[in-house]
């Protein structure tokens, strides 16, 4: 049995069209994966930096899996969220990335884009907020279904993660 | 659809310290005919006790409890329709009941639970009030459960066409929706309790009696933040329940009215609640301590290459609305488990607020295997020395849908094992004359590569010299590739000097160089004795 311990912390975000944003982040490992300690889901504060452009969690991420094979390798998955003055809640933008395979301590750059609608739909939400949001996040998991979207780009999720893995070697894995 | 009384019809959300598999309640139907009701009834039925009622069913619940519906117990009574797991239980449980000789449990109230196949159109005609729901005559109704079940029973004979589209976009996110989506993930059990609301005395059990059932309760447990949500909330008998109307075709008009009670006992609860906290604490204490999961080890002579790949961005493209396409190309002894992957396409992705830049945040994962064969003796041999290529290709869609192919890279998959930060600089073929380029830029109409591998090192070409020369490209932008891999080697690999290549190979390594020290010490041992032959002959011994 060989486990891999992931610690580290969702840094925070950028180039996002607003600076008062929170982040939705839940990490999926595959069927062969099991949960030992820590959690795997969770949300940040509403960040508003008060100078600077970068908003700042500093969520920390610790958690500890089991595993009997490389296949579904943990992967992060993370939602962000504008929050503005009247209290609305509109969504930012969807990134998916891969927890890195080697043990040390990796920067981590997650970009963010989030689907688009109609003519209609944008004209609303330019100017009432809102818009539209996936039906369900599985979906897109499986790739297959991606091409349908019509997606902008939004801004990057900053991610620090130190990886620790144990026994691989014992079973002829290289790291 | 309902008329509530103002007391008690909201959803009721109640906190629960203990667990779901205590709660029981009871649900009563009175099904009243039309002619018995007058026009004022609200205020005459508030004794709730009223003795017009045609027909008087009662029955208990529990928890997630499966009670099957006259139509349910035909069906699943016939071993040729169970097919799954659940369906085959349900059989047994059919035939218990049948051998006891007892016929369905009720007339006209069931339930479903979480193990029953609910599809996801029915889902959003439940929880989600959209407006596309609000015009629909039937709400609330069951009306094509039965046949999306049998789609799913029989899809290997039915035309898939018949399944839902499915639709990734919501484009009308109810306010419901929203504010579950912002929260943290939803986790729920839910359990409707349904009743059939069809005309017993006209015997139309052959007609479309699914657009009779009608959901009277939904109950929703969450594990998590251990919440139950009834909807409607629990009532007493003193007052008038819940009502429904349904118009027969006959002319005939019924009202249904029921109530839910919560007897769920909570003394019990707390004591068997204990211990089984405590019984649950142990158990999960020693799964977790003892547990052993088998790593999976390949076969001999076989290397397995985990590849997660990340299209992150593309930046310093001429044209918006881009996405990517890869292609990957695996030599004769490179396996893919799941060979559909080894192909795709990201989404169309336009620029935000960024200039030239575009995300896709696209990952997928892959299990390559190769196998070292022993039988090639020729060292020279190419084909073992041929690598995993990727083939990238970034085109633009605009919205008077005009294609173009903005670039085209390649790439061999990375030797060694780790993390790879890739940047991968693209072109595309030239224009040969004005008018091309005046014709890629109103209609978008452009050269293209007729052989999508060209790109990479071509396997077949047997040429001693690989030239483009006379081959015009424009340079476009870069792709943004995060590659992660992972190598695992089977258990004797023997070695070869074949798989030298793999330059890290730890175990290769240094088994070469223990051979290679046993060869040098046997030719210096050889040297030795050639030395010592002309000194011993002159010394004559």
């Amino acid at each position: 049995m060989a486990e891999v311990y992931i610690i580290g912390q969702i840094l925070g975000a950028s180039d996002f069209p607003n600076k008062s944003l929170f982040c939705k982040w839940s990490i999926h490992a595959g069927g062969g994966w099991k949960l030992i300690s820590g959690v795997k889901e969770g949300q940040t504060q509403i960040d508003d930096p008060a100078f600077g452009n970068f908003t700042c969690w500093c969520h920390p991420v610790d958690i500890h899996y089991a595993t009997k094979g490389p296949q579904g390798w943990p992967k992060i998955h993370v939602q962000v969220y504008h929050y503005d003055k009247y209290g609305r809640s509109e969504i930012y933008g969807y990134g998916f990335c891969h927890i890195p395979l080697s043990p040390g301590t990796h920067k981590l750059e997650c970009y963010t884009w989030r689907p688009v609608g109609t003519l209609h739909e944008e004209f609303r939400r330019y100017f009432l907020g809102g818009g539209i949001q996936l039906r369900s996040i599985d979906l897109i998991y499986s790739s297959s279904d991606r091409y349908r979207l019509q997606t902008e780009a939004m801004g990057t999720v900053h991610m620090e993660f130190s990886v620790i893995l144990r026994n691989f070697t014992k079973y002829g894995v290289e790291i | 659809m309902f008329y509530k009384n103002e007391l008690d019809f909201m959803p009721g959300v109640y906190k629960c310290y203990g667990d779901v598999q205590f709660l029981r309640f009871k649900i009563r139907l009175e099904i009243i005919k039309s002619s018995m009701i007058s026009f004022s009834n609200v205020e005459e039925q508030e004794t709730g006790l009223d003795p017009q009622y045609n027909e008087r069913e009662e029955f208990e619940f529990l928890w997630n409890q499966k009670v099957f519906s006259p139509r349910e117990f035909k069906y699943y009574s016939d071993v040729r329709n169970c097919s799954t797991p659940v369906e085959n239980e349900y059989y047994n449980e059919i035939n218990k009941l049948i051998s006891g000789g007892t016929k369905s449990l009720t007339n006209r109230l069931f339930t479903y639970t979480s193990k029953d196949i609910i599809p996801i159109h029915l889902h959003k005609n439940i929880f989600y009030k959209e407006e596309s729901c609000k015009h629909s005559s039937q709400e609330n109704t069951l009306s094509s459960l039965f046949q999306q079940r049998l789609c799913v029973l029989n899809e290997k004979f039915q035309d898939w066409s018949l399944l839902p589209v499915r639709n990734i976009i919501d484009y009308y996110p109810s306010d419901e929706l929203k504010m579950q989506n912002r929260s943290l993930f939803f986790n729920c059990e839910t359990m409707y309790i349904v009743a059939d609301l069809s005309d017993k005395s006209h015997n139309s059990e052959n007609t479309n009696i699914n657009n009779n059932e009608h959901i009277l309760v939904t109950i929703k447990w969450n594990k998590k933040t251990h919440t139950l949500t009834v909807v409607p909330d629990f009532t007493s008998l003193n007052t008038a329940g819940y009502r429904i109307d349904v118009d027969m075709l006959s002319d005939t008009r019924y009202v249904y009215r029921y109530w839910l009670l919560n007897i769920s006992h909570i003394e019990e609860e707390s004591r068997i609640q204990k211990m089984e906290k405590l019984k649950n604490e142990f158990v999960t204490y020693r799964t977790n301590a003892n547990f052993t999961l088998d790593f999976e080890i390949p076969f001999k002579n076989t290397i397995n290459v985990f590849v997660f790949v990340e299209i992150q961005k593309a930046t310093n493209f001429l044209c918006d609305n881009l996405f990517v396409q890869y292609f990957i190309n695996l030599p004769s002894d490179w396996t893919a488990e799941k060979p559909d992957l080894l192909s795709g396409i990201t989404q169309l992705c336009r620029c935000g607020n960024i200039e030239n830049v575009v995300t896709f945040s696209y990952v997928f994962e892959l299990k390559l295997t190769k196998t070292l064969s022993h039988n090639i003796q020729n060292e020279n041999d190419i084909s073992e020395y041929n690598w995993p290529q990727f083939f990238f290709e970034i085109c633009s869609l605009d919205s008077w849908k005009r294609f173009r192919v903005e670039g085209y890279s390649w790439l061999s998959l990375p030797a060694s094992s780790g993390r790879h930060k890739l940047i991968l600089n693209t072109w595309r073929p030239a224009s040969i004359s004005q008018k091309d380029e005046l014709k890629r830029f109103f209609i978008g109409c452009d050269p293209v590569l007729t052989d999508f591998t060209y790109p990479g090192v071509s396997v077949n070409d047997n040429s001693n010299l690989l030239s483009r020369y006379g081959f015009e490209t424009i340079s476009s932008g870069s792709i943004y590739l995060e590659l992660n891999i992972m190598r695992q080697i089977g258990s004797n690999v023997t070695a070869s000097r074949k798989c030298s290549h793999l330059a890290d190979r730890k175990v290769t390594t240094l088994m070469n160089s223990v051979n290679y020290i046993l060869e040098a010490f046997k030719k210096a041992r050889q040297r030795m004795l050639l030395a010592r032959e002309p000194i011993l002959l002159h010394t004559g011994i």
